[in-house]
């Protein structure tokens, strides 16, 4: 099981994530469509990780899912963020700010 | 950078993964239907942007990824992890079992072994011991007794107790105004209740006459402040409890399905009960066992109004003359004991206070002096019986749990030994990334198998030996137990209980030992320094075993020792060849003297029959637990030199004396017409003689015993018998005073005890002698029929017991530790092949070899002997009141079984070290 050495990427997706789902809920697919978009088609979300991961979000009430219909007309399960889950989403990006203010100034660009 | 803020998201998420594994064939199907739908939304972005169907479908689906893979990792993301490793645990480990089948089968009945034992004494001391009635709410029934500081010049049938704490002594009897009182008083208690046993009750039901062994007189309200519901029929109510009523009864459900076949039809049947015509209206609840002592259950059940029609106490004409009732309440709810007494008590003590008028004592002075009422727990009827044998059956479950924590280390010392030979399957595991925790929770996983594989092959073991148990007939001062043994819920719940604490106690010492490991020493030949400290907690756990086994030892040879002295205490009177049985010819209501001719007729006619040696009768039996005492004096001789005090009294016909083979060493014995008339004379024994006349001889002195009215009779000894025991085999003889039979009339009923001796088998003549009693009475029931050796034996059926139980315990252990031992030594062996060959190779010879190897083992059983001495000492201290005929510290058991498990440390230590010096010293060198 590669989970431990996968810790920081898993962390890195589930803060995306949640992310993602900051302005409202979205189905799977959505999500792997927002994140590639925000980041300029940088970040391609592998379906291989995105459903373990949402699946993690939720059993952790991070978020939560419900059946749904999406704007044309398909039937999805969307996702939608929790209290818990923004304030989760909160504290990440918080720490991951200051993980790469960190890296930056090792790196000398700040 | 996980949450973990607080505790509620933690359980949040506990409680979602639990709930999943509910959910799981939905979450599987939304699973699936999620995918699907993810890869239609793809594939129409695909074909938006210019894709054929087919290719974009493709194209997505190739995209999603490996479904199953990803399927698999949402389910270990979503559910229990451990929860689906456990099931991958257990497989492992049932293979694991499988594929070592001697183990399993060693280990598991072991196990099965020791929970069984368990539960099955854990089953009979919460039948025994723990058990409430079958009643509504049995915790708010109280049982009411009285102390005193002052004699009660009354007679009370009740018992008396001891309280363990404050050693104040209690009685549980009351009179009949007492009761009548207390009903009247309003208070705490939503209402009180009196019964009481009545024995020996004849029943004839269809013309056939039955001796029942047992009966419960019951007040009008006693069912329903129960609140029991009848299995049929109806309860005995007020209405039944009145001098004019019809007589009633109800019967148990055991005597309904015994004697009717369970047939509805008896109800409204009209049986004789003691030739008074009593109609059944009622049967009992199958587990009501009524309210006497543990193990006494009657069969029938009768208002207490009828007691005098019955000859209970028929003797009796004042009702303040007596106590003899005992007395349930129930406690109104948040109402205290304390509160009882202060409802009751003054009701009480007005009763006292009439007793002592209508007998004439002076009432106490001070008030304070008055006896003062208890209420203490009645959720189990009478207690004093449950209270006297705790500490027996505490001895017994201690027995129980030596075994099954003597089989707990043999299980862990044996998957020692296991974990030592898969050490390089732990070493792969580990490196390969197996956590420890993995590791740990695999061996517990197998070891949680194996007892619970133990645990269910417990079961039909517990019922068996729950069944032993039972046959054993422990008897509570002459009651048999009737217990019946059942395969209940309760049974399986504490087999699994024991089960499953068992397989963590004996597992997770070596799963600890056997997840410390350095992966690379596994990988460097594999026998580096840990197969010291391994086989040292072996043999801490071997010398534990050895410990308990001695104690187990000790405690057989003592239990043993008691049997075998009982056995051969001199009794004083020929104990073989002798038949007793029971006859009560007055129950039909006969006078004294109508009876008393029936026993000289009966007794007549077995002296008549051929192959009768003899054949005699007396009001008392020999060595039955039961006794008569009464007070003597001797005129003339002042208090303590025989001026006054206790001795056993026994109503003999002539033949007695004869027929018992208690030879006279002076003077005669009772005449053949002093039987039949009123003759005061008596024979004393030696002990009496002794103890009331001193160095003088007793033949032709007169003694002196005060009657039932109080009026003192005086008779002439006219023969010295030599000394019998006469209730107890372990007490000595007490001082004994025949009185010839007829010395009954007026104040008993003709009822005794008939001993026939023949030579040979005196059980052939069981029917003839049935034909004797129906050819002078053919209404006349036989009862307690049984020799006068099997009647010795039952006095001592406790001691049985616990010499079987613990000698058959020892002797299990003992083949544990030997089991385990050889085990062991081998597997020490196996470990210093090299060691050994090199000692081989240097010029060791074989003798030296095989002492290196004996001495260990006798070092490890020596340690244990050493502790166990130490536990045997303190163990059998708890014991020391059960024996007889030697201490607890007799030094001959203790070094019987020191020797016992010494010679096992030779020889599981000798074989496998012959094994030893046979070592070719190139072979175990050449081994790497």
């Amino acid at each position: 099981m590669p989970k431990d050495k996968s810790d920081l990427l898993q962390g890195t997706l589930d803060m995306l994530i949640l992310r993602a789902l900051e302005p409202g809920p979205s189905h799977g697919f959505g999500v792997s469509v927002i994140i590639r978009r925000i980041s300029g088609d940088v970040l391609q979300v592998e379906q291989g990780s995105l459903y373990p991961a949402l699946y993690r979000l939720e059993a952790e009430g991070w978020v939560r899912s419900e059946w749904g219909v999406s704007d044309n007309n398909r039937k999805a399960k969307f996702y939608e963020l929790t209290v818990a889950g923004r304030r989760q989403l909160a504290v990440e990006t918080e720490s991951w700010e200051r993980l790469s203010c960190a890296i930056n100034l090792v790196l000398g660009h700040a | 950078m996980r949450s973990g803020h607080s505790l509620v998201a933690p359980l949040r998420r506990l409680v979602h993964r639990f709930l999943t594994l509910f959910r799981g064939r939905r979450m599987e199907a939304d699973m699936a239907e999620e995918m699907r739908l993810h890869m239609e939304m793809q594939e129409a972005e695909h074909r938006g942007a210019g894709m054929t169907p087919g290719e974009a479908a493709l194209k997505a689906r190739r995209e999603f990824g490996h479904l199953d893979g990803i399927r698999e990792q949402c389910r270990d993301e979503r559910g229990f992890l451990w929860v689906s490793q456990l099931g991958q645990d257990l497989r492992y480990a049932f293979r694991m079992l499988a594929r070592h089948p001697g183990f399993t089968a060693v280990a598991v009945l072991t196990l099965a072994l020791g929970i069984g034992v368990n539960t099955a004494i854990f089953g009979l001391v919460d039948e025994i011991l723990l058990r409430q009635l079958p009643v509504r709410d049995p915790g708010g029934l109280v049982l009411l007794r009285w102390s005193s500081k002052i004699d009660i010049p009354v007679p009370t049938s009740g018992s008396w107790e001891q309280d363990p704490v404050t050693h104040q002594n209690s009685c549980t009897s009351f009179s009949i105004p007492a009761f009548e009182g207390m009903k009247g008083s309003d208070g705490a208690l939503s209402g009180v209740a009196a019964f009481a046993p009545i024995s020996r009750l004849t029943v004839i039901a269809d013309g056939q006459p039955e001796a029942v062994g047992l009966g419960q007189l019951v007040s009008g309200g006693f069912f329903s402040l129960l609140g029991v519901a009848p299995a049929a029929g109806r309860l005995i109510g007020d209405s039944d409890d009145t001098p004019a009523a019809a007589p009633v009864a109800m019967i148990s459900h055991g005597y309904w399905m015994r004697r009717f076949g369970a047939d509805p039809s008896v109800l409204g049947k009209t049986v004789l009960v003691n030739h008074i015509p009593v109609t059944i209206v009622g049967v009992c609840p199958r587990r009501f066992p009524g309210t006497l002592e543990v193990g006494d259950a009657p069969d029938l059940f009768l208002p207490l109004s009828l007691a005098k029609g019955l000859g209970s106490f028929a003797m009796i004409d004042d009702p303040n003359s007596l106590w003899w009732l005992r007395i349930l309440g129930r406690l109104r709810p948040g109402a205290s004991p304390a509160a009882v007494r202060a409802t009751l008590e003054p009701a009480f003590q007005l009763s006292v206070l009439d007793s002592f008028r209508r007998v004439g004592a002076a009432p106490p002075r001070a008030p304070g002096d008055l006896p003062t009422l208890i209420a203490g727990p009645g959720g189990q009827g009478l207690s004093r019986i449950r209270n006297e044998y705790r500490q027996r059956w505490a001895i017994l479950a201690g027995l129980g749990g030596t075994i099954l924590a003597i089989a707990c280390a043999n299980i862990a010392s044996l998957l020692l030994a296991r974990g030592a030979a898969r050490q390089r399957e732990f070493g792969v595991r580990l490196a390969m990334g197996a956590g420890r925790g993995r590791i740990i929770r695999q061996l517990l996983a197998e070891s949680v198998l194996l007892s619970a594989l133990g645990g269910v092959l417990a079961v039909p073991f517990a019922v068996w030996m729950e069944r032993c148990l039972v046959a054993m007939q422990p008897r509570f001062e002459g009651h048999t137990l009737a217990l019946s043994p059942r395969l209940d819920s309760g049974v399986f719940l504490i087999a699994a209980a024991f089960s499953l604490i068992t397989g963590v106690v004996f597992g997770l010492a070596p799963a600890l030992r056997a997840s410390r490991l350095e992966i690379s020493a596994e990988f460097q030949g594999g026998q580096g320094n840990l197969s010291g400290s391994r086989s040292r907690l072996g043999k801490a756990l071997l010398a534990v075993q050895v410990a308990l086994t001695l104690v187990l030892l000790v405690g057989a040879g003592l239990f043993a020792g008691t049997l075998r002295n009982l056995a051969s205490v001199d009794v004083g009177f020929e104990r073989d060849g002798l038949l007793l049985f029971h006859l009560d010819p007055s129950l039909d209501g006969s006078s004294f003297e109508a009876g008393l001719g029936t026993d000289n007729q009966v007794v007549e006619r077995l002296r008549a029959l051929p192959g009768v040696t003899s054949a005699t009768f007396s009001r008392m039996p020999l060595l039955s637990e039961m006794g008569w005492n009464s007070r003597i004096s001797v005129p003339g001789r002042p208090p303590g030199q025989g001026g006054g005090g206790t001795a056993m009294v026994n109503a003999v016909d002539r033949a007695f004396f004869e027929t018992y083979g208690i030879p006279l060493v002076e003077g005669r014995p009772v005449g053949p017409s002093e039987t039949s008339r009123i003759a005061r004379v008596a024979v004393v024994n030696q002990a009496f003689a002794r103890e009331f006349f001193g160095d003088e001889n007793p033949l032709g002195r007169t003694i002196e015993r005060p009657d039932e009215r109080n009026t003192t009779m005086a008779y002439t000894v006219i023969g010295v018998a030599r000394d019998a025991r006469y209730s107890s085999v372990r007490d000595p003889v007490p001082p004994t005073v025949y009185f010839p039979y007829h010395f009954l009339r007026g104040s008993m009923p003709a009822e005794a005890t008939f001993a026939v001796r023949a030579p040979g088998d005196v059980a052939a003549l069981i029917p003839r002698i049935r034909d004797v009693v129906r050819s002078v009475n053919p209404l006349l029931p036989i009862d307690e029929l049984r020799t006068q050796r099997s009647q010795i034996g039952d006095l001592s059926s406790t001691e049985r017991m616990f010499a079987w139980l613990s000698v058959v315990f020892a002797l299990l252990a003992t083949g544990l530790v030997t089991l385990g031992l050889y085990g062991l030594m081998s597997f020490v062996v196996l470990r210093r092949r090299k060691e050994i060959g090199l000692r081989i190779a240097l010029g060791a010879r074989p003798p030296d070899v095989v002492w290196m190897i004996v001495r260990e083992s006798l070092v490890i059983v020596g340690s244990g002997v050493g502790l166990g001495l130490v536990g045997a000492l303190a163990a059998t201290k708890v014991v020391s009141s059960l024996l007889f005929g030697l201490t607890a510290t007799d030094p001959a058991t203790f070094l019987l079984g020191c020797a016992l498990l010494m010679s096992v440390a030779l020889i599981a230590g000798w074989v496998p070290a012959r094994r030893a010096s046979r070592v070719d010293p190139m072979v175990a060198l050449r081994t790497e």
